[in-house]
């Protein structure tokens, strides 16, 4: 009796593992393009309601730099002015950052997204979550943020917490490679 | 009467496999992905950390804060509704038997060196300071510290919890990266509490529990009210004294039998010579002899 229940147990144990998933790839110490770098592609739109492909969005920026945050998430919100003045200085070396509200998931957390942007004084796009998403950008902490080529592949670090020196020094790196 | 030593293998085995079942996520000690399916919106009754790699459920403590630290703070209903029913259908049993932090600490305390008494007095103070960190860092500073967006953090997580740091903080530093990046001073910080809080589980059993759980001392409000509950046979009771000596958290059963301290491992009821001590649920009928029951 004992072993049988010893052995659904660990049967249960087994069932329940499930598979992890993939990762956004954070390539710290290699060369911005790799042949089996990720690639995103995604259509959506901004917290606006405009529609967003990804493909014209990242074609038009030498480098996206992507936010990824929630409603909830106070380090997040804090950031959002500091984030507004990089959009800006960053836009005539042509770079763009953009923000995913990766709880956006139904109206009143999309307006919550609106009223929070609007408060801070950050007018970047934000994108609201599309099917898939989680697939293709698994994050599990939050603000994290990573990097676009304009071909859409994801380069560079993968940066957790609202670090901001890290973000620009990343910008820095990741222009001046593609400047090669 | 059962033996001592097979009771406390029993208790371990419960603890064992209760800790494995609740963190069965194996594949989570691998890729460092946190396992987000539905069964996460439910508390297990123990200090458990969500960010446990291989966690299936939330923690209770984590949940409460999460809660009220939402932009509308709502009162937490349905963690505390769970936590009460818990507390009051078996109180601190719960500690005793389902927290894995709980059998780490026993765990530790079971390396073979000389152990540490607290004096009486400063222990007995040094008990009331989980009350405090309970209402501060859990229910109060998340409640009020709110910045101009309405936002707060879990200030007892953040701050404070070793569990945290143990089966969160330290796993995923050690599988991701990107986590490894953002270990600042924080870090450092809650390192610093777990190291401490584990050298002194050696030497002192199970420290958090006694001085720190702010789960443990919600447990203990409803110990004295609980369905389960611990009775003395006064006349069997030959006051040998035996029951205080096996207790580990200096409790002395046969004067408060359901002492806000006791964490329910049925020890003593195995160590008592007469069999006076006995684990009831209220209103079974027990007839005949006294009861004492406070």
């Amino acid at each position: 009796m004992k072993k049988r229940l010893l052995i659904v147990l660990l049967c249960l144990l087994l069932a329940v593992s499930a598979c992890g998933k993939t990762e956004i790839r954070p390539a710290a110490d290699e060369p911005a393009a790799k042949a089996d770098a990720q690639t995103l592609s995604f259509e959506t739109a901004d917290l606006n309601g405009n529609a967003v492909s990804s493909e014209e969005l990242f074609s038009s920026h030498k480098i996206t730099m992507v936010n990824v945050m929630t409603t909830w998430c106070r380090y997040c919100i804090q950031e959002l002015p500091e984030l507004q003045e990089l959009s800006e200085a960053y836009a005539e070396k042509d770079c763009a950052i953009v923000g995913i509200l990766y709880d956006g998931t139904d109206d009143a957390l999309l307006e919550t997204g609106r009223s929070l942007m609007e408060q801070a004084g950050a007018s970047y796009t934000v994108l609201q979550p599309w099917d898939g998403m989680e697939a293709q950008i698994p994050v599990q902490a939050f603000p994290t943020t990573f990097f676009v080529n304009s071909a859409g592949e994801i380069v560079g670090e993968t940066i957790l917490g609202a670090e901001l020196a890290r973000y620009t020094a990343q910008l820095d790196t990741l222009l001046a490679q593609t400047a090669e | 009467m059962a033996d001592l030593k097979t009771h406390r293998r029993k208790r371990k085995a419960v603890q064992g496999l209760w800790a494995l079942l609740t963190n069965a996520h194996l594949s989570g000690f691998v890729t460092g992905q946190i396992y987000s399916g539905p069964l996460k919106r439910f508390c297990v009754p123990g200090m458990n950390c969500y960010a446990c790699p291989g966690a299936l459920g939330a923690c209770p403590i984590g949940a409460l804060q999460a809660m009220i630290t939402g932009r509308k703070p709502r009162f937490a209903f349905y963690v505390l509704g769970w936590l009460a029913l818990l507390g009051v259908l078996v109180g601190r049993f719960i500690c005793g038997w389902l927290c894995p932090f709980g059998l780490v600490q026993e765990l530790l305390y079971m390396i073979p060196t000389p152990k540490l008494t607290v004096p009486k007095a400063l222990d007995k103070r040094l008990r009331y300071l989980k009350y405090g960190f309970l209402l501060v860092f859990v229910l109060l500073l998340p409640t009020i510290l709110r910045d101009e967006f309405g936002l707060s953090v879990p200030y007892f997580c953040k701050w404070i919890c070793p569990v945290g740091m143990l089966e969160g903080g330290v796993p995923l530093a050690l599988l991701d990266r990107g986590i490894r990046g953002a270990a600042h001073a924080l870090y450092a910080w809650k390192l610093a509490i777990l190291i401490f809080v584990l050298l002194l589980s050696v030497f002192i059993h199970r420290p958090f529990c006694k001085y720190v759980c702010p789960l443990g001392a919600f447990y203990a409000l409803f110990q004295k009210i609980s369905v389960l509950r611990m009775e003395v046979d006064t006349d069997a009771c030959i006051q040998c004294g035996a029951c205080a000596r096996i207790c580990r958290m200096q409790v002395d059963p046969a004067k408060t039998p359901n002492s806000a301290e006791c964490i329910r491992c049925g020890a003593c009821i195995h160590a008592c010579p007469r069999n006076a001590l006995k684990f009831r649920a209220a209103g079974k009928g027990t007839s005949g002899a006294e009861r004492r029951t406070t």
